[in-house]
């Protein structure tokens, strides 16, 4: 007794071979070429952090700030709201800096500047800085 | 107030301390009603999660009444009752306004230590280290609750016990978001590592979303016994010379197609790797142990997915790399987003659909949470869930 096998469907129509959709972006790069990233000079410490707010708004907040070094600032992209970026010298005296930022200072230059940042990102996004100074807390030794 | 403090390794005591204050005006203050041991506070109690410091106030889970307000605060209002979400987040950033509550940046006193070790910021967490903020927890009388308008969900519903909503605040959503990420559905089969209290959630979550069927692999009899009654069909590690093949045996051969590890850094792994890891783990040579996710790696059906919801919190050895990226796996992992799952998973809950409280195995009082985190951790006595009242 010979029986009749259907042969296999083509891989087109029983699988998902060549069906990926490729997005079309809407917006135009073009062939615009890439740029070569310049690293921070030897000696300097280089910082960026992003703020979800408006460039107008957060650079009207840093006016208010006393961070002791110029910063630049830029849309981020996918509406992130604004990159603010720092360099300031390594071995900054540290009569020229703010207080606060002094005293972080002189532990870790690198570290003082990236919690610098973190207060004026969490002041200007939420409001204020978060803090458990004060809080309850049992027996600590 | 009376309050659970970490006293070290395997250590728990209640102890007699100030009661918090409003110390942001986005703070309210809450009276607690219910509070829970997470199956992750386990994780401090043994020792084995970095930055724990002698009478940090522990637990993440926890509800009550609002009985004090910063001036900030508009939404929540003194008498409301609340569920607090264990990730503490702002609100405002650009994480929180697209649903990933959990990489808040703007609420962890202490990023810097998250920074050492994962190069950016965690949100902060009650009660879970000073690595996660150094916040007092919530198995305590009273708690303070950052960004009160953002993380609190008021039940307005007094027909819904304590128990049936209190896991609103970690282990649900948790459970839930580890089967979303894993993008579970009707015809998957899900394999899940522990039958703790999130493992016997995502059974329930996935059964919820029409997962073909659940396997779950533990030890503890009274927890897979309790994950078997929920649906699942469940394998005994002692019983399985190797998890693997049974697994893949078990599927027709094409492994799960869906593996979540809710077990997390404290695996007890039984063959010579597992052993190996806790070695390491005892002399600070490791901070994880991988057994778990190893053989979630491993048993996965190819092209299939591995969801994390487990805790880890720092390196593992001998990752198998190359059996993930040979058999196209998807690898999701991290801290729930709480507060994008609360809502709906209240609507649930209250048409009926699933039913967090069947977990709950031991109830008892605040002043009995020494006693409780031994059993819990020892799994003795059928323990799975504990829930605690402070008066």
């Amino acid at each position: 007794m010979t029986g009749t096998v259907q042969p296999p469907a083509t891989s087109n129509e029983t699988s998902r071979a060549h069906t990926a959709d490729i997005p079309h972006p809407s917006t135009d790069r073009g062939h615009a070429e890439g740029k070569r990233i310049q690293t921070p000079p030897r000696g300097t410490i280089k910082r960026s952090i992003t703020v979800n707010r408006p460039r107008d708004e957060v650079i009207a907040a840093w006016r208010k700030t006393d961070f002791p070094a110029d910063a630049d600032f830029r849309d981020a992209p996918g509406d992130h709201g604004t990159v603010i970026t720092v360099t300031i010298p390594d071995a900054t005296p540290k009569t020229a800096l703010g207080s606060a930022f002094e005293t972080l200072m002189r532990k870790n230059p690198s570290d003082a500047v990236v919690k610098a940042l973190e207060h004026f990102r969490e002041m200007t996004e939420a409001g204020e800085i978060p803090t458990t100074d004060g809080q309850p807390s049992g027996k600590r030794s | 107030m009376k309050a659970v403090c970490w006293q070290g390794k395997e250590k728990m005591g209640v102890e007699t301390v100030p009661d918090p204050t409003i110390l942001n005006q986005r703070d309210c203050i809450v009276r607690i009603t219910s509070t829970a041991i997470c199956g992750s506070d386990l994780h401090l109690y043994r020792g084995h999660f970095p930055t724990m410091m002698k009478g940090d106030i522990m637990g993440h889970e926890f509800m009550g009444e609002v009985v004090e307000v910063g001036r900030e605060v508009r939404k929540t209002k003194v008498g409301d009752r609340v569920v607090v979400p264990f990730t503490i987040s702002c609100g405002e950033c650009w994480y929180c306004q697209n649903g990933a509550f959990a990489a808040c940046p703007n609420t962890n006193p202490n990023n810097e230590m998250v920074e050492k070790i994962a190069g950016y910021t965690a949100c902060g967490v009650y009660g879970y280290s000073h690595m996660l903020g150094g916040y007092a927890g919530g198995q305590a009388e009273y708690a303070r609750v950052p960004f009160a308008d953002v993380g609190p969900i008021k039940i307005e519903d007094d027909g819904l016990s304590d128990e049936q909503v209190l896991f609103l605040s970690d282990i649900l959503p948790t459970a839930y978001e580890s089967i979303e990420r894993a993008g579970v559905g009707p015809g998957d089969t899900v394999a899940i590592w522990g039958a703790g209290p999130v493992g016997q959630l995502i059974i329930r979550c996935a059964h919820m979303v029409g997962a073909d069927r659940v396997i779950v692999i533990d030890r503890p009899d009274a927890r897979l016994e309790m994950a078997r009654r929920a649906g699942a069909d469940v394998i005994n590690f002692d019983e399985a010379d190797d998890i693997v093949e049974i697994l893949k045996d078990i599927t027709g051969g094409r492994g799960p197609n869906k593996c979540i590890d809710a077990v997390g850094m404290d695996a007890h792994g039984t063959n010579i790797e597992g052993k190996i890891d806790t070695a390491k783990q005892a002399v600070k040579l490791e901070m994880d142990n991988a057994t778990v996710v190893r053989q979630a790696i491993q048993a996965c059906g190819t092209a299939g997915t591995v969801s994390l919801i487990g805790v880890y919190a720092g390196f593992v050895d001998k990752f198998p790399l190359g059996t993930l990226f040979t058999k196209g796996l998807k690898l999701v992992s991290g801290q729930c987003n709480v507060q994008k799952y609360m809502k709906p998973l209240l609507d649930r809950i209250s048409e009926g659909d699933i039913h967090p409280e069947d977990i709950v195995t031991n109830r008892v009082k605040l002043d009995d949470a020494p006693k409780m985190y031994d059993t819990f951790n020892s799994r003795a006595d059928g323990c799975v869930k504990v829930v605690m009242t402070p008066s």
